[in-house]
């Protein structure tokens, strides 16, 4: 409540009269709030394709850090983004990893960059194997598991299939936004 | 108490008049019991309690703070110099909105126009200082605040106003951030907000409020301009209509308008001063998409920024990040309740002085920390603010820009070619830092830097000048083909535009031995770090004569070999005269080398043409052709063509031409069974 500066009475009467037209003021405000706020995300994302496998499998091609079982290299995907009332599409790294020998889809394993602390983008070290994240010093392993500093969980992982397109295997990756600051893993929708 | 009450429904004059009296009469009694009561007690030291008991207390009209405050000269002087960093900030504000386009492909580019052009410049530089001297300023108000005891009752109402001021300060940072749209506002805001998602209860909704979708957009963008140029604005102009009357009563009361008038223009200067030496930045055009390693937090929040790096997630985050900023602000919101100065005499007084000093002190101390963490990251190569960029990661830059740009001259420019080409001007401005900023004997101290120091140094260590200059020709050249880009005109000037930035990238790869031809498909940079040997850099000039097929020199003394006089003998030499060429020409393979040289080649050849038309006449009854003649002059037109030819495409397809007048009899003439064209089968 304000100071009095005239009499009681008429402090009162300009304490309500503020009050009111203060009030009117924030309820239509709020009303602007809860109307743009609205459903506002895009949920589910389908998987994106990402390369043809020959291009993948090629040991001489861009992907040619894969060829060995442990490789990784950042590759980019289009992302579709929900913005207010409209969707926008936008290149995102995504870090892709060699897990083990072979052409199927779980020889391959995808990490988002995203850090689990602050939501910053993660680096790949001069190793070309582990990550650490120029935000707040957290260090990832090849594997993304968490090696040191505040994250409270690794890097989470993307999932990777292989699907049809144009009749021929593509490697596709799923983009998904995790939830950051939490031990628990849990996507947003 | 209560039956004195006045009724609010009567408006009897003389009934307000009695009350007011009485009520008057009232406060003498107690303040004449306080007298009586203070002389047995030790004199009071506090600034506050000297000026409450200076002042006569009126009743009904100015309330016993304002009076008390404006007795301080400084807490005059510091609002008089807060009003005035207000006054630059909404002036500039005002300016800044008229040229701003809050949605996400355009705020950029907008706030890119203006910083393009010097008044825009200053008035951004104005914008972002002033608010630097705003938390300065309230940092200072507050301090003094607490020193002189300006916190207590019945002070109260300034010191929570203080802090209301503080706040919004922070708020209107923090909304203000995002709007240039960089890569630092955009990086930064996304972390914020994760941040604020962190916050038990309300976090989770108030982002998403904030947000407006999956991440940062035109939705966000929009909400961040209107709480910061509507909401926050009129929330202050609340604020200040108090604020306001204390300043004007302060000056009308104590301090001579000179005084004041001083403290507004140094203010103005200092803000004119801070944003000439340090103007307000604008990196490149920001991408979520895009890895941003220098994100860094406005200067003020480097404490916390730096207490995040130490704390472990989980509970103690959220300690560090919520617990311990709300609770300090719930220290000082209840501070007038901890201390009356009506109360015993002050106890706290000297403790909350020095607990003050030593938070000041601890927050420039962990604020500072990260700055010099900074500069000494990367091996001395600086990191956020600091960062000196290696070759490499430009490169990326760069990269990354020209492939959304699209190489390809039949494909359309994207409709944010003009951010593109903004970042890439600016690229280039920074493609020639490393060369300028980095000392001949410095440079050997950086091993992490290959292309400088393979490709610009010479072996003994020193630079090479010709490679530096060619370097920054290069640059020179890209530079003026971004800002061409920028500011085309038409799709004819884009189109040359994109052309000059291909062709600086190509002439430079090609030069580096950069194994990346720059191509319209996306790809991964790859640079050859192995030691360039740096050749003579003076090509020897080519003359035109150099690039011809034949050697006119060496006709000099040559003659045709005798020309057999059979007819089959003829036409086979043709044929290998023709071979040998062709395999001069590379464009052949044949199973034994040439037996003449060039020229003597083409003398035969051409001497062997010499009695065609004659040799018609023997077998005109087996093989009448018409077209002989016109196959003849066509030959040897085509002869004196080739003569003439240049290496390469150009030599190709005049010997063709010759070879297709000689098919055009062979095709026809049953005995022939050779085409020319079969020796390209």
């Amino acid at each position: 409540m304000a100071e009095p500066t005239q009499t009681p009475d008429a402090a009162r009467r300009e304490f309500v009269r503020a009050g009111l037209l203060g009030g009117i003021c924030a309820a239509c405000a709020a009303a602007g709030v809860l109307t743009l706020s609205a459903g506002a995300t895009s949920g589910e994302a389908e998987a994106v394709a990402v390369a043809p496998m020959e291009k993948v499998l090629d040991e001489l091609g861009p992907f040619a850090a894969l060829s060995v079982v442990g490789g990784a290299l950042p590759v980019e995907i289009t992302i579709a983004r929900r913005d207010g009332w409209r969707l926008r599409t936008r290149r995102q790294q995504v870090f892709l990893r060699r897990v083990k020998a072979g052409q199927t889809a779980d020889c391959f394993a995808a990490l988002s960059p995203i850090c689990p602390h602050a939501g910053c983008s993660v680096e790949m070290a001069g190793d070309k194997k582990s990550f650490h994240c120029p935000c707040h010093d957290a260090r990832f392993a090849a594997d993304g598991s968490l090696a040191e500093g505040p994250s409270p969980r690794g890097l989470d992982a993307l999932e990777v299939s292989i699907a049809a397109r144009d009749d021929k295997p593509w490697l596709f990756i799923k983009w998904q936004d995790f939830v950051i600051g939490k031990a628990e893993r849990k996507a947003r929708s | 108490m209560v039956e004195t009450l006045p009724d609010p429904s009567a408006s009897d004059p003389e009934r307000i008049k009695q009350e007011l009296m009485a009520e008057a009469e009232r406060e003498l009694a107690r303040r004449a019991a306080e007298e009586s009561r203070k002389k047995s007690r030790p004199p009071a030291d506090s600034d506050a309690e000297t000026v409450l008991s200076g002042e006569t207390l009126r009743v009904g009209g100015t309330s016993v703070y304002r009076v008390m405050h404006p007795a301080s000269p400084v807490s005059a002087m510091v609002a008089s110099a807060l009003l005035a960093a207000l006054a630059m900030v909404a002036g500039s504000g005002i300016g800044l909105a008229l040229g701003f386009a809050p949605t996400a492909e355009d705020a950029y580019s907008s706030v890119g126009a203006m910083h393009d052009s010097a008044a825009g410049a200053a008035l951004r530089s104005i914008h972002y200082q002033g608010a630097n001297v705003l938390v300065y300023l309230s940092v200072v108000y507050v301090m003094h605040l607490i020193w002189s005891g300006f916190f207590r009752r019945p002070g109260h109402w300034i010191w929570w106003r203080a802090l209301a001021l503080c706040l919004l300060v922070l708020l209107f940072g923090a909304t203000g951030q995002l709007l240039p749209m960089d890569q630092n506002a955009v990086h930064g805001t996304h972390i914020r907000l994760g941040y604020l998602a962190d916050v038990p209860v309300a976090g989770e909704a108030l982002r998403s409020a904030l947000l407006g979708g999956d991440e940062i957009g035109t939705a966000t963008v929009a909400r961040f301009y209107a709480l910061h140029a509507i909401v926050l604005p009129a929330l202050g102009l609340v604020l200040l209509r108090r604020f306001w009357r204390d300043a004007r009563q302060a000056q009308a009361s104590r301090a001579s308008l000179l005084a004041h008038g001083l403290v507004i223009g140094l203010t103005v200067l200092l803000v004119l001063f801070l944003g000439s030496v340090s103007p307000a930045p604008l990196g490149l055009s920001g991408d979520l998409g895009e890895p941003f390693e220098d994100a860094r937090p406005e200067w003020y929040a480097l404490p916390l920024y730096q207490l995040l790096k130490w704390l472990p997630a989980g509970v103690m985050q959220l300690l560090g990040l919520v617990v311990l900023p709300l609770g300090a602000a719930a220290f000082l919101m209840v501070l007038p309740w901890l201390e009356r100065v009506s109360a015993e005499p002050a106890r706290l007084r000297w403790p909350l002085r020095l607990l003050s000093v030593a938070v000041l002190a601890l927050c420039v101390g962990l604020g500072v920390w990260p700055l010099i963490e900074d500069v000494r990251a990367n091996e001395g190569q600086g990191a956020g603010l600091f960062a000196r960029h290696d070759v490499e990661h430009l490169m990326e830059a760069l990269k990354r820009r020209n492939d959304a740009l699209g190489h390809s001259r039949h494909e359309g420019l994207p409709d944010d070619a003009h951010r593109h080409a903004r970042d890439i001007w600016q690229l280039a401005q920074q493609l020639r830092e490393p060369l300028r900023r980095v000392p001949a004997d410095e440079r050997a101290k950086y091993p992490e830097r290959p292309i400088l120091v393979d490709y610009n140094l010479q072996p003994d260590g020193r630079l090479d000048d010709v490679r530096a200059r060619r370097w920054r020709e290069w640059v020179d050249a890209m530079e003026a083909g971004a800002r061409r880009l920028y500011a085309a005109n038409s799709d004819a000037d884009q189109r040359k535009a994109r052309e000059e930035i291909r062709k600086a990238c190509v002439n430079c790869h090609d030069s580096y031995d950069v194994n990346d031809p720059v191509n319209p498909e996306p790809r991964r940079v790859v640079f050859v770090t192995r030691t360039v040997e740096v050749k003579p850099e003076v090509k020897p000039e080519v003359k035109p004569e150099a690039l011809l097929f034949f050697d006119e020199a060496k006709f000099k003394g040559l003659k045709a070999a005798e020309v057999p006089g059979k007819t089959s003998t003829l036409m086979k030499r043709m044929k290998t005269c023709c071979v040998e060429l062709l395999q001069y020409a590379e464009l052949l393979k044949a199973d034994k080398p040439p037996t003449r040289s060039i020229e003597q080649a083409f003398l035969d050849l051409q001497a062997c043409s010499a009695p065609l038309p004659v040799i018609h006449d023997q077998f005109k009854k087996t093989f009448p052709y018409p077209g002989w003649k016109q196959a003849c002059d066509d030959t040897d037109l085509a002869l004196r063509e080739l003569l003439k030819a240049r290496r390469g495409d150009d030599f190709k397809a005049r010997i063709l031409k010759l070879g297709r007048a000689c098919d055009t009899c062979h095709e026809l003439n049953e005995e022939v069974d050779f085409r020319f064209s079969d020796l390209f089968k």
